[in-house]
């Protein structure tokens, strides 16, 4: 037991219950700055060359998705492309008809058809960034093209973002379990799973 | 001088600046590292990478201008990573439930089956998320009882009971000695509890 343990007050000892009684009170208005920089201060160690470098091309990536230049069948057709695979070769790997992998890349499926492990199968081989690939998926196509819906879904909003308490800056919140989350939920518990096992460790 | 916000970065960034983005890869990262592990989480780096990705995703779709503080963008992806990580322990709480459910149904009084692949339970984890109700929200009544309160008092509290900061860098950071700052959260904490029955008690939404 640590002495910051050691000396509590009595009434610490009841701080689990006042974690139960206030829910993620997450600062607003002026005490904002103060909270955030407290938080994060304290001499972070600055980020390793390899580290940015990593961010980086996932920044550029993102915001390639912002001005819709970058999908979920591009990213992986650029994946393919940069590992000079065939998508035969990429399909027999991933135990997929070719017809799937080429439909997925030219975004002509609807996401959610897909298996999630079938997914993580194409794209943990293919070295996909999980964030990347969660992202792509929550925008990916939810029906067969022509379908009404389709540019809906493309232009859809980020269920994960709510603009209801951010005085018009949008905020993240829980996902709500329904839809496109789950199914994103599933893609990144199997993602994790298979890179697990991939890397040797435990299922 | 002070460093430039990640919010003034905004233009350089739609414009895919790659000066912009390196700046903001530099800056960002540390800072919600330092908040995921603050807030308990298992893997910061990866956590601080998911929220640059969902951010910069969005980016044009954000309107900053009646944001508050200095740094809305900083803000944001500040909260963005705390809830991140309660995603995701939330996440792993429901897989230990259900792993406790499905274990005391194959063989009551067994509880927890950690070694169990959920994945061989005939059921997906992220339908688990529905086995727990969330918590009564208290939402509306814990701002305004947080603005009853002063900015150091509020700051002891939420650093205290939403990080895992230790009183020695609490301490520093609400401008107290450690044994002071430990003193004053009794306190408050009592207080805050005593507040939080009676509204409970009176239903009211307002201290």
């Amino acid at each position: 037991m640590s002495n910051d343990e050691a000396n509590l007050l009595p009434e610490e000892l009841e701080e689990d219950e006042l974690r139960q009684l206030i829910p993620a009170i997450l600062p607003e208005g002026p005490s904002q700055d103060q909270f955030w920089a407290a938080l994060a201060g304290g001499g972070t160690p600055p980020l390793a060359p390899e580290a940015v470098r990593t961010a980086v091309v996932l920044a550029k990536q993102a915001l390639a998705i912002a001005r819709g230049e970058l999908t979920l069948g591009k990213y992986l057709a650029e994946l393919r492309t940069v590992q000079h695979l065939s998508q035969a070769e990429v399909a027999r790997q991933a135990k997929i008809a070719p017809d799937l992998l080429r439909d997925l890349e030219t975004d002509a499926w609807p996401i959610r058809s897909v298996a999630p492990a079938k997914l993580v199968q194409i794209a943990v081989p293919l070295r996909a960034a999980k964030p990347m690939l969660i992202e792509l998926v929550r925008r990916a196509p939810q029906s067969l093209p022509g379908a009404q819906q389709f540019q809906s879904t493309l232009r859809r909003e980020d269920s994960y973002l709510d603009r209801s308490t951010s005085g018009g800056v949008p905020l993240p919140h829980e996902s709500d379990g329904a839809g496109i989350e789950e199914y994103v939920v599933a893609v990144e518990e199997a993602f994790d799973a298979l890179a697990r096992s991939a890397r040797g460790g435990a299922p | 001088m002070q460093d430039p916000t990640l919010t003034s970065l905004v233009p350089g960034l739609l414009a895919g600046e790659d000066e912009a983005i390196e700046q903001l890869a530099a800056a960002a990262l540390p800072r919600l590292q330092r908040i995921a592990a603050r807030y308990g989480a298992e893997d910061p780096e990866q956590i601080a990478l998911d929220v640059l990705v969902r951010t910069l995703s969005r980016l044009p779709a954000l309107d900053f201008g009646q944001g508050t503080g200095r740094d809305p963008l900083f803000s944001y992806m500040a909260k963005a990573t705390v809830l991140r990580v309660k995603e995701l322990y939330r996440r792993q709480e429901a897989e230990r439930k259900h792993l406790e459910r499905l274990g005391n149904y194959l063989l009551p009084g067994a509880g927890y089956l950690g070694h169990l692949d959920p994945a061989r339970s005939g059921r997906p984890v992220w339908a688990a998320d529905s086995l727990e109700p969330e918590q009564p929200s208290t939402d509306g009544v814990v701002p305004d009882l947080l603005s009853t309160l002063d900015d150091q008092d509020r700051l002891l509290l939420q650093l205290r009971t939403f990080s895992t900061m230790t009183w020695d860098e609490i301490a520093t950071e609400v401008g107290l000695t450690s044994p002071n700052a430990r003193q004053r959260y009794g306190r408050l904490v009592k207080r805050v509890r005593e507040t939080l029955a009676t509204l409970a008690t009176e239903g009211s939404p307002h201290v």
